[in-house]
């Protein structure tokens, strides 16, 4: 019963040809910067790295701080952080399910942990709950993670990622490398603090799901809010050009922060929209995480 | 104002009703999409103004439809005045009949002024004035034009109080030359019982007959033969006679004049003499002209009918701004 994980992995081999695959592989096993004695090589120094990792002789040679990084050796520990709430039940900017796709990347990148032998876990939920599941290094486990993802439609909950981010911090004192799945909720204050909080002890890389555009949505497809499913939203007011340009407006505002954001803090981050994306987006994240954010 | 159809109105209210309730467009959960977040779009002020405006635009369109509904309702109900025509006072025909001869002259203003205060109380009875002397003029035709008849009235009093030297002047015009003799009554009372027109209709006939009776001269009819054709046309008389110690035997016979053709014998001069004639005549006639009421009913279309038009033209246009 691997039917998630079977899609996902048929199209990781079929769509993508084997080189990207390979280079997924070198991608992510580069990912997973832990201490062990084995250097590997140098990256530009970010605010909050630890200063024992500072390479002074290197820095000394350069106009701007570098660190050290060290090839990791032991068994790593993939952390799935996924809003699993009502606004998941939604659709993407590109029209696809907001759901099956947090399902395909998280299954992307626990396919990739699973084969490199990593154990994988999932904390989920809503903004009133968190659910963490054991972590496991088998595919069947990775499966079972991802059809909680999927038993979780319908939910009635609204959706909140910082209390997932609050459950870690709490509940998990080992390093991880956590994957962030979630959508275009704003990030506020305390947010911000939170994965500051886990930025210091975990690595992060943050996937956006980007929510429909409701300005340009047409008037046939009748949408409505997860929140308030007895209630249509007046499409003819909505793409009126001034609330159009007013949401535009406010839309770039609010992912431009949110990129600040996570840049600020160091964090790997793709906005994704569809599917058919999925694997060259999960390409660029790991590669950016690995140069470090800039 | 009434409706005339207003069972019809409230069918059709009934059945636009209905027609709103079978065709309202169903709350399509069909092909539906399921966003999250939207207090993205919806704390947006411009979509708030928006929203606003979309409410008060809506709002006056349904009001306006409401409006225009209930405007082309009321003109399907046919509102109308409806008015209760009593023809019976306008089947009473009073002759003012004057003797302007020279034993009058003196009384002759102040019963012209008494005969305004007269009709004055009358209301859509016709008026007649004729005065007479050594032969008769008909100073105004019967007429309800009672605006005329006042203003005929208030000159012939100028006239007499003036000698007539102002207004009108009716003392020279009844005694010509050829005729001789003067104040002949019974022709005057003929001249005034010939003066009645519409001859064939079934009319309440009377005459106010104002005379000293103080005969001079050869008359072509003697006071008792035109109270004869006054009985045969059954025109009642109402004498009206100045006071006189003098005149007993003259007011006596006017009396039976009166008497004969069912009127009444007045002096004139006591204050509550126009009173009773008034009341005489109206209760006199009330009793002989039975009257046969009936409805007019004056349609009033207009002014729902035009908001309906107007209205509509105004859904039109509200309808077309919505669309764009």
């Amino acid at each position: 019963m691997t039917v998630l994980l079977n899609r996902i992995k048929a199209r990781m081999t079929i769509h993508a040809h084997r080189r990207t695959r390979r280079l997924l592989d070198g991608d992510y096993s580069s990912v997973f910067h832990g201490h062990s004695l084995d250097f590997d090589d140098l990256r530009d120094y970010i605010p909050g790295d630890e200063i024992r990792d500072i390479d002074w002789k290197a820095t000394a040679r350069h106009t701007e701080p570098l660190v050290k990084r060290y090839v990791a050796h032991r068994r790593h520990i993939l952390g799935l952080v996924v809003d699993t709430s009502r606004n998941f039940d939604a659709v993407t900017s590109a029209g696809a399910d907001k759901r099956h796709l947090a399902i395909l990347m998280a299954g992307m990148v626990g396919y990739l942990a699973v084969r490199h032998a990593d154990d994988v876990m999932l904390i989920h939920g809503h903004a009133g709950h968190t659910t963490a599941s054991p972590r496991k290094g088998s595919e069947a486990h990775l499966e079972h993670l991802l059809q909680q993802i999927l038993a979780e439609t319908g939910s009635d909950s609204p959706g909140s990622i910082n209390t997932q981010l609050q459950w870690i911090t709490s509940h998990i004192n080992h390093r991880m490398l956590l994957v962030v799945i979630s959508d275009q909720a704003p990030l506020g204050p305390d947010a911000e603090a939170t994965i500051r909080r886990l930025r210091a002890q975990h690595e992060i890389l943050w996937i956006t799901i980007t929510d429909a555009d409701l300005a340009g949505l047409p008037s046939a497809s009748a949408p409505f809010d997860v929140a308030r499913p007895d209630h249509g939203l007046p499409t003819s007011v909505m793409t009126k050009p001034e609330v159009r340009q007013e949401f535009a407006l406010a839309e770039a505002a609010r992912r431009q922060q949110r990129i600040d954001l996570l840049a600020k803090l160091g964090i790997a981050h793709i906005e994704i929209d569809h599917p058919k994306s999925a694997l060259g987006r999960l390409h660029t994240l790991l590669l950016r995480h690995r140069r470090g954010p800039r | 104002m009434v409706l005339m159809f207003w069972w019809l109105a409230l069918i059709l209210l009934a059945l636009a009703a209905a027609a709103v309730f079978w065709f309202r467009r169903p709350k399509s959960t069909e092909s539906s999409l399921a966003v999250a977040h939207s207090g993205r779009m919806t704390s947006l002020p411009s979509f708030r103004r928006a929203m606003r405006r979309r409410l008060v635009t809506t709002v006056a369109l349904l009001g306006v439809i409401v409006l225009t509904g209930l405007s082309a309702l009321a003109g399907v109900a046919r509102p109308a005045w409806v008015e209760t025509v009593n023809p019976e006072r306008k089947m009473r025909d009073v002759m003012l009949c004057l003797d302007v001869s020279g034993s009058m002259l003196g009384y002759d203003a102040d019963l012209l002024e008494s005969y305004q205060e007269l009709v004055d109380r009358f209301d859509g009875e016709r008026i007649g004035l004729t005065v007479f002397n050594a032969t008769a003029v008909s100073a105004f035709p019967l007429t309800d034009d009672y605006d005329m008849v006042q203003n005929y009235l208030a000159e012939a009093e100028e006239g007499f109080r003036t000698w007539g030297a102002e207004g009108t002047d009716y003392s020279w015009s009844t005694s010509p030359p050829n005729i001789g003799g003067s104040s002949l009554i019974g022709d005057g009372l003929v001249s005034c019982v010939d003066n009645f027109d519409r001859q064939d209709e079934d009319r309440s006939r009377s005459i106010i007959f104002a005379t000293d009776n103080m005969l001079a001269g050869e008359p072509l009819f003697e006071l008792n033969e035109a109270a004869d054709i006054a009985v045969d046309a059954k025109v009642r008389v109402y004498s009206l006679s100045p006071p006189s110690v003098l005149t007993t035997t003259q007011t006596k016979e006017l009396r039976s004049v009166s008497d004969r053709t069912g009127g009444v014998q007045f002096d004139m001069g006591s204050a509550s003499t126009i009173d009773r004639i008034v009341e005489e005549i109206q209760s006199q006639e009330a009793a002989n002209t039975p009257g046969r009421s009936y409805t007019i009913v004056h349609d009033m279309p207009v002014v729902p009918l035009a908001l309906a038009v107007f209205g509509l033209a105004g859904v039109f246009i509200l309808a077309w701004r919505t669309k764009s």
